[in-house]
C-alpha cells in the first residue's frame, strides 16, 4: 500500500516517475541492496544477524579487481571473490557455533578484519578494473534491462525457493523460532546456522562482484554503510529482529520501497538534508501506515514480529 | 568462557601481536622501499629562498626543493608573513621576510627536531598517497616524524590524538583535522603546550596553513579545460547544462575542497554564460553505486539536456557521474572531470576514455616533503606566508604520465 501510495503522489508530482526508464533506474539502484537483503532475510528469521555482509563486498570485489589486474581470467576473479565470501561465511559460522559469540558481535569483528584485509590487498587503493568483459557483467544490459537486476531476480527467486518449499527453509523458522524446541525436533542448529552464515559470505560476495563490475573500480570501502540499508530493507519487508518471522516477498517490497523513496527525492530535486528528513519521515509514514491498517509489506509487521519476539522471551 | 580456556585467550592475543609486528615490518619496508622515486621525481629547481640573517641552522644538506609555494595568486601580494614565537608561544606577523617563500626539504642533519603528522585518516586514497609522501620524505631527510591518526570521521579521535601529540612534545605539530569545529579545542591544547601547530586542509585563526590543495583553482582549472574542450566540439552557452557531483558533509567554503565546486561554477559561469538555471549540484556521498544512481535519477528527470559537462569533487564521484551518462546513453555528448589524479581518474584516462577527460593532480604525493621542510623553517624560526598552497595541474590523456599506466 504504501508503495502504490508513493507511486501514485509521485507520478502526480513528476512525470518522469512514471516510466520505463525510471523503473529501470529504480531496479538498477537496488539491486545490489536487493542481492544482500535476499540473503539477510533468512539470516534474521533464523535469529542471527551478519553485519559483515558490506566488509565482505568490499573484499571479495577487491579480490576479483586484484586477480584482474594480475590478467587473470574473469570467471577465475569471479570465483576467487566468491570464495572469499564463502570463507567469511564458514568464518563467521564458526565463531557463532563453534565459540557460541552472539552473531551481531561475531560479525562486527569480522567485518573490521574483512575491511583491514580489504585495505591490505592494495595497500588502500583502489583497483582500476582492465577487464572489459568484467565490466560488461555490471554495466550492461540484456532485453533492456541492467544485468544487475537479473542477478538480484535469481538471488531473491534462489533463496525464496528455498525457503518457501524445502526443508531447509522450513528449519530455518524453526531454529529462529526456538532453538532449543528445533533441536528436540531433531533439527541440528549449528548446521542451519553454519548453512546461512555461508549463503550469506557468498550472496555478499556476489554483490560485491556486481558492485565493481557496476563501478568499474574495486574500492577497500566498498558497500560501506550498505549494513543498516540492507537491515533496513528486510525490517521494512517484515522480517522480525528476534527471528522466527519474515518472507523474502516482504524483502522484495521493502527494498523496492527504499528504491522508490530514493529515486522519488532525486526526481524532486530535493536538497539533501531534506531527502534524509524525507526519507526517514516515509521510511517510519510507511510501516506505520501499513501496520494501522492491519497489513504490512511481507504479511508479517515489524511491530508485530517485535512484540512476538518480546512475547517470547 | 568456561570452554575456553586461557590458553586458547592467550593464543590469540599472541597471534594478534604477531600480525601486529609484522604489519610494522612491511610499512617500513615500503617507506625504505619507495624513498627513491619522490627524491628523483624532484620538480625544477629553484635558486634557495631569501631568508634575511638567517639564524645558525642545525639542518644538514638540501634534499628537495619544491615549487614555490606563495599564498595563492590573488593573495600573493598581501601574503601575511609569520613566525613561531617561543616566549609568546605564538606566531606572529613579520615584515621581515623574503618576496617569495619557496620550501626546501633538508636533512636533519644535528638539529634532531621531531615532528607530529596528524592525518586525517589512512584509509582515503589521497590520505594514503600523502601518508606514504610523510614516510618517504621522513626517511630522505632522516627526520623523525611520528603520525597520529585522526581516524575520520571520529569526533573525539582528533582530541585524543591531540592530547597524545602534547604527551610526544614535537617540535612542530602538522595537524590535519578537518572537523573544522574541533579545531579550537584541538589549537588550544597545542598553544597550551607550546607546541608550534600548521593548520593542514582547514584554517585557524592565528596558525599558519597549509592548504592541502588550493581548491578553489584546482575547480577553476577544471572548468577551464573542459570550456576549451566544449568550444572545440561547437557546444555553445545554450546547449550546455553543467552537473557539479559534491557531498552536502562538506563545509561549503573556501577553505574546504568544496571551493572547487564554487570555483569552478564561477568559471561556467564567467567564461561560458551558463545561467544558473543550468548549473545542477547534486548529492553524492561517495558511495560510487549512489552517486550513480543520483545522477540517474536527474538524467530521467532532465530528458531535454543536450550537452552535459560535469565535474566532481573528487575522481570516485566524477566515475559514478561517467558510468551514470554511459548507462543512459549520453556518454557521447557529455565530458567530465575529476579532481586527485587517483585510479579512478588514472584509468579512463590512460584509455582515452571520451567523456571522463580530465583530472586535477593536487600532489597529496609531495604533501609530506611540503609539511617537513615547512615545519623545518617553523622550528628554525623562518618567517613563512600565512597560507601556503601546493601547485595543482591539471592531466589529461595526453599529458598524463605513462608509468601510471
Amino acid at each position: 500500500m504504501a508503495i502504490v501510495a508513493i507511486g501514485i503522489a509521485m507520478t502526480m508530482v513528476s512525470p518522469f516517475f512514471f516510466q520505463a526508464g525510471n523503473f529501470l533506474n529504480v531496479a538498477r539502484a537496488v539491486a545490489i541492496t536487493g542481492i544482500v537483503a535476499a540473503v539477510s532475510t533468512p539470516m534474521l528469521i533464523s535469529g542471527n544477524v551478519d553485519l559483515s555482509v558490506a566488509a565482505t563486498m568490499g573484499l571479495s570485489g577487491m579480490t576479483a579487481g586484484a586477480l584482474l589486474v594480475q590478467e587473470l581470467p574473469v570467471p577465475v576473479a569471479i570465483l576467487g571473490a566468491l570464495v572469499v565470501g564463502l570463507l567469511m561465511g564458514f568464518v563467521n559460522g564458526v565463531i557463532v557455533v563453534k565459540f557460541r559469540v552472539n552473531s551481531l558481535i561475531a560479525t562486527i569483528g569480522t567485518a573490521f578484519i574483512a575491511r583491514g584485509v580489504a585495505f591490505v590487498i592494495n595497500s588502500g587503493r583502489s583497483v582500476f578494473i582492465p577487464a572489459e568483459s568484467y565490466v560488461n557483467l555490471g554495466q550492461g544490459s540484456a532485453l533492456g534491462i541492467p544485468k544487475p537486476v537479473f542477478y538480484t531476480v535469481v538471488a531473491f527467486a534462489v533463496i525464496g525457493f528455498v525457503m518457501r518449499y524445502t526443508k531447509v527453509g522450513a528449519h530455518i523458522y524453526a531454529v529462529g523460532s526456538s532453538p532449543e524446541a528445533a533441536r528436540r525436533a531433531g533439527i541440528s542448529v549449528p548446521k542451519i546456522t553454519w548453512g546461512v552464515f555461508l549463503a550469506s559470505g557468498f550472496f555478499s560476495a556476489l554483490a560485491g562482484v556486481v558492485l565493481t563490475s557496476q563501478a568499474g573500480s574495486a574500492f577497500p570501502y566498498g558497500g560501506q554503510g550498505r549494513e543498516l540499508e540492507i537491515i533496513a530493507a528486510v525490517i521494512v519487508g517484515g522480517t522480525a529482529l528476534t527471528g522466527g518471522r519474515g518472507s523474502i516477498t516482504g524483502t522484495i517490497l521493502g527494498v523496492v520501497l527504499l528504491g522508490i523513496i530514493a529515486n522519488s527525492l532525486n526526481l524532486m530535486g530535493l536538497p539533501a538534508p531534506y531527502q534524509d528528513i524525507s526519507r526517514g519521515l516515509l521510511l517510519v509514514g510507511a510501516v506505520a501506515t501499513d501496520q494501522l491498517s492491519g497489513r504490512t509489506l511481507g504479511g508479517r509487521g515489524v511491530f508485530r514480529g517485535l512484540r512476538a519476539g518480546t512475547e517470547e522471551a | 568462557m568456561q570452554r575456553f580456556p586461557r590458553a586458547v585467550i592467550a593464543t590469540f592475543l599472541a597471534l594478534a601481536l604477531i600480525v601486529s609486528a609484522c604489519g610494522d615490518g612491511d610499512e617500513d619496508d615500503s617507506a625504505a622501499t619507495t624513498a627513491a622515486p619522490a627524491t628523483t621525481a624532484a620538480p625544477e629547481t629553484t635558486a634557495a629562498p631569501e631568508t634575511p640573517e638567517e639564524p645558525a641552522s642545525l639542518l644538514g644538506e638540501v634534499v628537495m626543493e619544491l615549487p614555490t609555494t606563495i599564498a595563492n595568486a590573488e593573495q600573493a601580494a598581501a601574503a601575511t608573513w609569520m613566525l613561531w614565537d617561543e616566549a609568546s608561544c605564538s606566531f606572529v606577523e613579520t615584515d621581515d621576510h623574503p618576496d617569495v617563500y619557496q620550501a626546501v626539504l633538508r636533512k636533519d642533519g644535528d638539529a634532531n627536531y621531531r615532528f607530529a603528522w596528524t592525518p586525517e585518516d589512512n584509509v582515503f586514497d589521497t590520505l594514503i598517497v600523502a601518508n606514504e609522501s610523510f614516510r618517504v620524505a621522513a626517511a630522505a631527510s632522516e627526520t623523525d616524524v611520528t603520525e597520529f591518526d585522526n581516524l575520520y570521521p571520529s569526533e573525539e579521535q582528533p582530541l585524543v590524538v591531540a592530547d597524545l601529540v602534547v604527551q610526544h612534545d614535537p617540535d612542530v605539530v602538522l595537524s590535519m583535522n578537518v572537523l573544522a569545529n574541533l579545531n579550537p579545542a584541538i589549537m588550544s591544547k597545542y598553544k597550551e603546550a607550546c607546541i608550534p601547530a600548521l593548520a593542514h586542509s582547514v584554517p585557524h585563526e592565528g596558525q599558519p596553513f597549509f592548504g592541502g590543495g588550493e581548491w578553489y583553482a584546482v575547480g577553476r582549472a577544471s572548468a577551464d579545460y573542459l570550456i576549451a574542450v566544449a568550444e572545440d566540439r561547437g557546444w555553445t552557452t545554450g546547449d550546455v547544462d553543467v552537473l557539479l557531483c559534491s557531498h552536502s558533509a562538506f563545509v561549503q567554503d573556501r577553505t574546504s575542497p568544496y571551493a572547487s565546486i564554487i570555483g569552478f561554477r564561477e568559471v561556467v559561469k564567467e567564461s561560458f554564460d551558463v545561467g544558473d538555471d543550468n548549473i545542477h549540484e547534486l548529492e553524492c556521498p561517495s558511495d560510487i553505486v549512489t552517486d550513480q544512481a543520483n545522477v540517474a535519477d536527474w538524467l530521467t528527470a532532465h530528458p531535454d539536456t543536450q550537452n552535459i559537462m560535469g565535474f566532481g569533487i573528487n575522481d570516485l564521484r566524477t566515475l559514478g557521474m561517467v558510468n551514470a551518462l554511459r548507462e543512459s546513453g549520453r556518454a557521447e555528448t557529455s565530458i567530465a572531470g575529476g579532481v586527485g589524479l587517483s585510479q579512478e581518474s588514472v584509468g579512463p584516462l590512460c584509455a582515452n576514455d571520451p567523456t571522463f577527460l580530465t583530472s586535477v593532480d593536487f600532489v597529496p604525493q609531495l604533501w609530506g616533503e611540503y609539511g617537513i621542510a615547512i615545519a623545518q623553517d617553523i622550528a628554525e624560526g623562518n618567517p613563512i606566508p600565512s597560507e601556503i598552497y601546493p601547485q595543482a595541474t591539471v592531466v589529461d590523456a595526453a599529458s598524463i604520465d605513462q608509468a601510471k599506466c
